[in-house]
């Protein structure tokens, strides 16, 4: 993006919010005790200074600082508004207006003199009485006297909704409201912006905002329609009407390409909203005569488009917090013993269903010492109290309103807007906010935004009789317990059923009796069905009836009436129609109370998990005909699949399969592995082939195994084979077995000296014959 | 003559019900319902309304009635009650009556059968009693049984 499309997005967003802000003094002259909407009203006017304030639009900058001075007083209580203070407030934002449509037409900001306008705002903020001069640069002297106070018309009323919706949060169109308050008010014409107007609208080519609660619908009709498609698809098969059936193929592959539009408009990289940020830090930097660089990771990390509109502003203020509150001045630094270049850090990725956003910065941290004074000063708490309270505590301070640590007033921040705008926009979305401060290291944020809207990968998996979904991302792996087997039976340990995993004891949970659907427990010798999860730092395993499939699903909120329900983080639809229910991983984990008693006893000492990460190796066992125990380092595997037979093609003189969008080559691991014998030809066409799927240079390989294992742990020494042997690097000892470890890079390159050669091996002339 | 309204009438364990017809968005029949584990025992499950989740609540359990041979309702009433949709689970519905307020009277009080908080009043029809609900309590309603119910467990 560059700074062209910056203005051009300044100019469409400063129009809103003067479209708003229009409405807004409109409906305080009627309720001027409204706390909130004055509130929304400052802020409002505090973004649009913000903003100018990075573009130097001086002029601009000087109005809106005037008018929030003004609004700040009123907020605070200080002062009331008063028809007066409302005229001149409303003729400032003539000001501004017509100075954004200078903007607009010369891409710069127009000459003009509003000293006697910016000198009757600061007199009123003082409290002084101004005679009222209409300003020469402002539009004709507007109306707002005319209006009837004491009368509410209804139609104002129902403005009163509109209004106390955060512009970011809802797209409202402008005009049709004020057209409401134009015929229900003599007002005069000056009043009604008119963003309709086509001219305007060619000299900014503005995207066309779409109504949220429009796509919303769009997106459940689509999904309808996919429902719809699926139940007309049988029909094809019973009837073989050639025309029919070409018909209902061309609304299947418009349906799909609908479908694929539809989430694709909603789905976009975080990216997008982070562009403006190395300005951003560069300008606020500038400012603060600070040195800051910008880190960005995650920035593909895809979220909803409202989702993305509605975190734009508070990350903007959570940056200048960190750059002007946070990040020292460059010598104060050295002292500290840091780099004189301060960093923020900016971090997106998906965590068990959300999006989390970090915002850190290596600074001076939150100083706990100013904002306990600040609280006390404020009447927030007693002074004794004050000293009792913990940096936790405190830290909740900074989300209230009016609440600055900052003396002195700026540009960029020390109003105390800004944290409880914050907290008030991520909340509005469903999301929550945490900080992190250390004194003298940095403060990190952790926004955490929820994805009711956003689609997710999860595993599918059935407790009693009904389907429920687990989002992929807790999903650590699925594992198998033969309860009648040896050594694997479950144990006890301070009340929680546990059982061993690669010699780590993990604690089970039964879906079923957390979800109260039966009190059955598995019988002595049965197979439990194990997905092994990862919430909140716990790692346990969830015990289910069965494992269906993975599927992208669609997160719905479960609403009001079920959000007591803390074990399901929503629900899906499915493509049958059904509904079906998604686990809440953290809400389970927390519920049982497990996560508590593993806290207090914890199962595998930390100590002894580090020692093994260190020292030990993670490897796939499989086996071939005539060597039972294989192995292959997990980092070389992707994938494992299951092939059928009918599957395989030939191609020249390889066999392939179809593998997504790919070709995938087979490779048959007996030919290239001393010791083991011939591939015996699958007898029936039912059976499959276990693959285990390796990318080489980003190409997929199969290669072809008799039977794919277990995932082992074994010491990383391992013990060279001498003499060498064909394909393998040298064997493991795990309890008193050997295991032979393969050696794919040596494997993969026999099989490319073939390919080069032209020479087709023995081995495979003969398995190709039978 | 005081001005009339239009009732969706319904039958639930024997008893004639009314709700206010502009509530009613629409009528379904046979939606499957999907449990969920551990929710008020008011709420049966939810269901899914052309891409849309919606509530489906027990009325025999939010209106204390005791359920003779079996719960077979089959027709939901899909209510717009405070912004979000619910769906009511009944036996079956009847007419569509257009009634005056000449007949309304407010719920008898030796009324122990029904919850009596959700009974607006009654309409006397020649043959028998309408109920007529009060559709927002519906929805809080069951929301503060809940309520109640965490209080206790806790």
């Amino acid at each position: 993006m560059n700074d062209d499309d910056i203005l051009v997005e300044f100019i469409i967003e400063a129009r809103e919010i003067l479209d708003q802000l229009d409405l807004d003094f409109v409906q305080l002259e009627i309720t001027p005790d409204d706390k909130k909407l004055v509130g929304n009203i400052f802020r409002a006017m505090h973004t649009l200074k913000g903003s100018s304030g990075f573009f130097a639009f001086k002029r601009l900058e000087k109005v809106s600082h005037a008018g929030e001075s003004l609004l700040g007083k009123i907020r605070d209580g200080q002062l009331t508004l008063d028809t007066q203070k409302t005229t001149i407030l409303l003729s400032a934002l003539d000001c501004l207006r017509s100075i954004i449509e200078g903007i607009e037409s010369s891409q710069t900001e127009p000459s003009g003199n509003d000293a006697a306008l910016v000198e009757q705002l600061l007199a009123l903020a003082a409290g002084k009485n101004v005679e009222i001069i209409a300003p020469q640069t402002a539009a004709p002297s507007p109306a707002a006297s005319t209006l009837p106070v004491s009368t509410p018309a209804p139609e104002v009323q129902g403005l009163s909704v509109a209004s106390s919706i955060p512009p970011a949060a809802e797209t409202i169109p402008p005009s049709s409201q004020i057209t409401q308050v134009d015929t229900g008010e003599s007002t005069e014409e000056v009043w009604a912006p008119d963003p309709a107007d086509p001219v305007k609208n060619q000299e900014v080519a503005a995207p066309v905002k779409v109504n949220l609660e429009l796509l919303d619908r769009l997106m459940n009709l689509v999904s309808e329609m996919v429902l719809a498609r699926n139940r007309l698809l049988p029909f094809t098969n019973q009837f073989v009407d050639h025309d029919f059936s070409s018909a209902v193929r061309v609304i299947d592959l418009l349906t799909l390409e609908l479908q694929e539009r539809m989430m694709k408009t909603r789905m976009q990289p975080i990216s997008q909203v982070w562009t403006k940020f190395p300005r951003l830090i560069r300008d606020v930097s500038n400012d603060c005569a600070k040195k800051v660089t910008l880190i960005q990771e995650g920035a593909e990390t895809e979220l909803d488009r409202t989702l993305l509109d509605a975190i734009r502003d508070p990350l903007v203020h959570i940056i200048r917090n960190s750059i002007d509150h946070g990040i020292e001045i460059p010598s104060e630094r050295l002292n500290r013993g840091k780099p004189e270049m301060g960093k923020v850090l900016l971090r997106a990725s998906h965590e068990n269903g959300m999006v989390v956003i970090e915002i850190a910065d290596d600074g001076a941290g939150v100083n706990y010492d100013l904002v306990r004074q600040k609280a006390i000063e404020k009447n927030l708490v007693a002074p004794q109290q004050a000293m009792d309270l913990s940096d936790l505590q405190l830290l909740e301070f900074i989300f209230l309103p009016g609440f600055s640590t900052k003396s002195q007033v700026t540009n960029l921040s020390g109003r105390g807007v800004g944290m409880d705008v914050v907290k008030t926009n991520i909340s509005n979305i469903g999301g929550s906010i945490d900080i992190d401060s250390k004194r003298g290291v940095g403060t990190t944020i952790r926004l955490k935004i929820p994805l009711t809207l956003a689609i997710m990968p999860a595993l599918f998996i059935r407790c009693g009789s009904e389907p429920y979904a687990i989002p992929q991302s807790s999903v650590l792996e699925m594992v198998r317990l033969d309860l009648g087997a040896e050594s694997t039976g479950l144990e006890d340990f301070y009340g929680t059923p546990v059982f061993r995993l690669r010699n780590q004891l993990v604690p089970l949970l039964f879906l079923n009796h957390q979800l109260d659907v039966n009190q059955e427990m598995p019988a002595s010798d049965a197979i439990l069905n194990i997905a092994i999860l990862q919430s909140s730092g716990v790692r346990f395993g969830l015990v289910v009836d069965e494992v269906l499939n993975m599927q992208e699903v669609v997160v719905k909120p479960l609403g009001p009436l079920l959000k007591d329900v803390k074990d399901f983080a929503g629900a899906t639809i499915l493509g049958s129609g059904r509904v079906a229910l998604i686990l809440d991983v953290d809400g389970i984990a927390i519920q049982s109370g497990m996560v508590a008693k593993i806290q207090s006893r914890p199962m595998n000492a930390a100590s002894t998990e580090e020692k093994s990460y260190e020292e030990d190796v993670a490897m796939l066992s499989f086996e071939l005909e005539g060597q039972s125990r294989l192995a292959l380092y997990l980092e070389n595997v992707e994938r494992l699949e299951m092939i059928s037979p009918k599957q395989v093609q030939r191609n020249g003189n390889r066999d392939v399969i179809q593998y997504g969008k790919d070709i995938m080559h087979l490779l048959y691991l007996n030919q290239y592995i001393e010791g083991a014998e011939g591939r015996k030809t699958p007898k029936n066409e039912d059976d499959v082939i276990p693959v285990i799927v390796h990318y080489t240079n980003g190409i997929p390989v199969g290669l072809v195994v008799s039977q794919v294992h277990d995932i082992i742990h074994v010491s990383k020494n391992l013990h060279e084979a001498n003499p060498p042997q064909k394909g393998l690097l040298g064997c493991v000892s795990l309890n008193d077995q050997v295991i032979n470890v393969v050696d794919l890079q040596e494997i993969l390159m026999m099989r490319n000296l073939q390919e080069n050669s032209k020479e087709y091996p023995a081995v495979i002339d003969m398995d190709l014959s039978s | 003559m005081s001005a009339s309204t239009d009732f969706v009438t319904f039958y639930l364990g024997g008893h004639y019900f009314g709700i206010n017809a502009a509530d009613v968005l629409e009528l379904n029949r046979n939606l499957e319902v999907t449990p969920v584990p551990k929710s008020a025992k008011t709420v049966r499950g939810i269901m899914n309304l052309r891409g849309q989740l919606v509530p489906a609540i027990d009325m025999y359990e939010r209106l204390n009635l005791e359920a003779h041979g079996g719960k077979t309702e089959s027709i939901s009433i899909i209510l717009q009650c405070d912004g979000f949709l619910v769906a009511l689970l009944v036996d079956d519905v009847g007419e569509i009556l257009s009634l005056d307020q000449d007949t309304f009277e407010p719920p008898p009080s030796n009324f122990s059968v029904i919850s009596r908080e959700l009974v607006l009043g009654v309409h006397k029809l020649p043959d028998r009693l309408l109920l007529i609900l009060d559709p927002s309590l519906i929805n809080q309603g069951s929301d503060k049984a809940k309520r109640n119910q965490l209080l206790l467990a806790h």
